[in-house]
């Protein structure tokens, strides 16, 4: 799999519950390979990008959420299908 | 004295957007059709393009990032080579048209024929870049072209209407055909903003090893100065063919009739000192131009490229630059005019200008990169305002190309 | 690496410039390969860079035209375990020829080095 496969992907939930697209793929650095923990998802990518890090900011502060990756049910052609999970805006509590 | 070589790379850049073979005659052409009715238009330019050029310095001194680099990453790669694209056309036109316009200069020179001359003057560029390490092509084509000062000299021996001229300098109206004078603004200021210069620069301030914090200084010096001066020479060649050429009715179309514009205040040597600045400036140009497509390519592949290391030491870059000259040579050596070639790359500059200054203000602007050097209140907000500018510039462009034959009514 | 523990993939470090141990301009990060299924474990497995890994990237009409000359075949596989550091620059432990980057360069010095004074 790639990245840029994965970029601009719908992220659907099981229900048809459509979260916005993939602009970022996020993972944890350690020993080793990075470990892909989630996918960053919303509708600011262009925005996010252009703007750079500066914006960014915490993670955690982040207006929209990484869908976790262990939800990830199956990737299809232009569509991730993801479990039925709290929607991308209501995940930055939880993040903490 | 080190202070005054340092600022070299300035004067380079600016001759690209201020006095290259276009500018010449557009410049000459705007002051003997409206005097010195669009003086500001110059000014309004350069303080912009010294806005932008000071960032892109900064970014190139702070990050290490010349202006291609940083394209490519905010704007990914799709838009990326688009707008790669359209620069690369922009960079080649340009540079045939400077091609030309040096083997019009040398056959003022010589007085041999044009088409022979094609092949001198590329060879005369081929090897300047060749063999001359970059602070030498920044002295001897950025001071060369200073010499363009006759025309400076000229303008005050004409002694013009001091009252005229500074009311130049304030934005009016004062023609019956509005269209060619907004034809004229749009296209003074989208000279000053020709995107090589800013790549050329911000990838000159990587050749010249700038480092923070010292070199912040020096780039913000040679941004101001060699723009300045630029746009002293532009408003000079303006002022002296608003003095000799409204007058007599006088439409100024080729180089040479700019040339004589000196002689006629300075006599013989004003002549032949305006003959040899527009020889270095228009090598100048098209070094800028050849230099600065090779720079895009490198930098939008990430490639190794760099003057500052022996030819074969930045392969790819090499060939692509040798490759923007034998491609010059092949577009004029058909015998199509080198004025309307660079009208011909302002068509594609449209989608170039936008594409080009939006990254470099957003990356001077992000903090991350740029920790406590990044943009402040005031670099912000004429970047924004510029940025608008640019963009009116663009979008205008075209149509008044078309709804003005070309500035020809 | 850098001390932060999350990093975003696209704008950290696609698109960006590769930088091989002595210093030597060698790529860009054009796309990045993961290894792992949907749900299960999955990591960045390594950088591909050249030509080829850009196509899936490319505006649509540039693909139509410019396919051939991109070369579309050619595409390095460099594993995330070469790297050495991710700052302004993605920087790797190796030299470019090692892990099969810079051969465009190489062959067009190859070419340049018969003309005197290069």
């Amino acid at each position: 799999m790639r990245l840029s496969e994965l970029l601009g992907m719908e992220v659907v939930t099981e229900s048809g519950w459509s979260l916005g697209h993939v602009f970022d793929v996020r993972v944890e650095l350690g020993h080793g390979s990075p470990k892909v923990v989630g996918l960053v998802v919303g509708k600011p990518g262009v925005r996010r990008r252009l703007y750079g890090e500066a914006r960014r900011g915490d993670v955690s502060r982040l207006p929209e959420g990484a869908m976790p990756w262990d939800a990830v049910l199956a990737i299809e052609d232009k569509t991730i299908r993801v479990r039925e999970v709290p929607t991308p805006e209501a995940r930055p509590e939880e993040a903490q | 004295m080190t202070k005054v070589f340092q600022i070299a790379l300035g004067i380079l850049a600016a001759i690209g957007g201020f006095v290259d073979i276009g500018d010449i005659v557009f410049n000459a052409t705007a002051g003997a059709t409206f005097g010195y009715q669009l003086i500001w238009a110059v000014v309004v330019g350069a303080l912009g393009i010294m806005v932008y050029s000071e960032m892109c310095g900064r970014v190139a001194t702070v990050a290490k990032r010349p202006v291609f680099d940083v394209v490519r990453e905010r704007l990914g790669y799709k838009v990326g080579v688009t707008t790669l694209c359209a620069s690369q056309f922009v960079n080649a036109m340009t540079c045939a048209a400077e091609v030309g316009g040096l083997a019009i200069v040398l056959r003022y020179l010589f007085g041999l024929p044009y088409r022979p001359l094609i092949v001198l003057a590329v060879l005369i560029l081929l090897l300047s870049v060749w063999a001359l390490p970059f602070e030498w092509i920044e002295r001897i084509f950025g001071f060369g072209g200073l010499l363009l000062i006759v025309f400076a000299v000229a303008a005050l021996k004409l002694d013009p209407n001091w009252g005229a001229l500074g009311h130049g300098f304030v934005p009016h109206i004062d023609t019956p055909s509005p269209v060619i004078w907004a034809y004229f603004v749009i296209g003074l200021l989208g000279a000053t903003f020709m995107p090589y210069e800013v790549y050329f620069y911000s990838s000159g301030g990587v050749e010249d090893g700038w480092v923070p914090p010292h070199d912040l200084k020096l780039n913000k010096l040679t941004a101001i100065v060699g723009y300045g001066l630029g746009a002293v020479l532009s408003i000079s060649i303006m002022v002296v063919a608003a003095e000799l050429f409204v007058p007599k009715g006088i439409e100024p179309g080729f180089l040479g009739t700019v040339a004589l514009a000196a002689q006629t205040p300075v006599g013989e040597a004003g002549l032949l000192l305006a003959i040899l600045g527009m020889f270095f400036a228009i090598s100048g140009a098209a070094i800028d131009t050849a230099l600065a497509g090779a720079y895009n390519m490198a930098q939008f592949f990430g490639w190794e490229w760099g003057k500052y290391r022996k030819p074969s030491g930045a392969p790819r870059f090499t060939l692509t630059w040798i490759g923007f000259f034998l491609l010059a040579f092949l577009v004029v050596i058909t015998g199509v005019d080198p004025i309307f070639v660079t009208e011909l790359s302002v068509i594609f500059s449209v989608v170039a200008l936008p594409l080009t200054y939006v990254p470099i203000l957003l990356v001077a602007g992000d903090s991350s990169y740029m920790g406590e050097h990044a943009n402040g209140r005031l670099a912000s907000t004429l970047g924004w305002f510029y940025l608008v500018v640019i963009a009116i510039v663009s979008v205008a462009a075209v149509p008044l190309l078309v709804l003005t034959n070309m500035g020809e009514g | 690496m850098s001390e932060r523990r999350e990093m975003d993939l696209a704008v950290r470090l696609l698109d960006q410039q590769i930088v091989d141990w002595a210093g030597r301009r060698c790529g860009n990060v054009d796309d990045i390969a993961i290894d792992g299924e949907p749900g299960k474990a999955a990591t960045v497995k390594a950088l591909l860079v050249g030509p080829g890994a850009t196509q899936r990237r490319r505006p649509r009409l540039l693909g139509f035209f410019a396919g051939p000359s991109f070369g579309d075949a050619s595409e390095v596989e460099v594993p995330w375990s070469e790297i050495e550091d991710v700052t302004q620059v993605v920087k790797l432990k190796k030299e470019a020829g090692e892990l099969g980057l810079g051969a465009g360069d190489d062959a067009a010095a190859r070419w340049l080095r018969r003309i005197p004074g290069s």
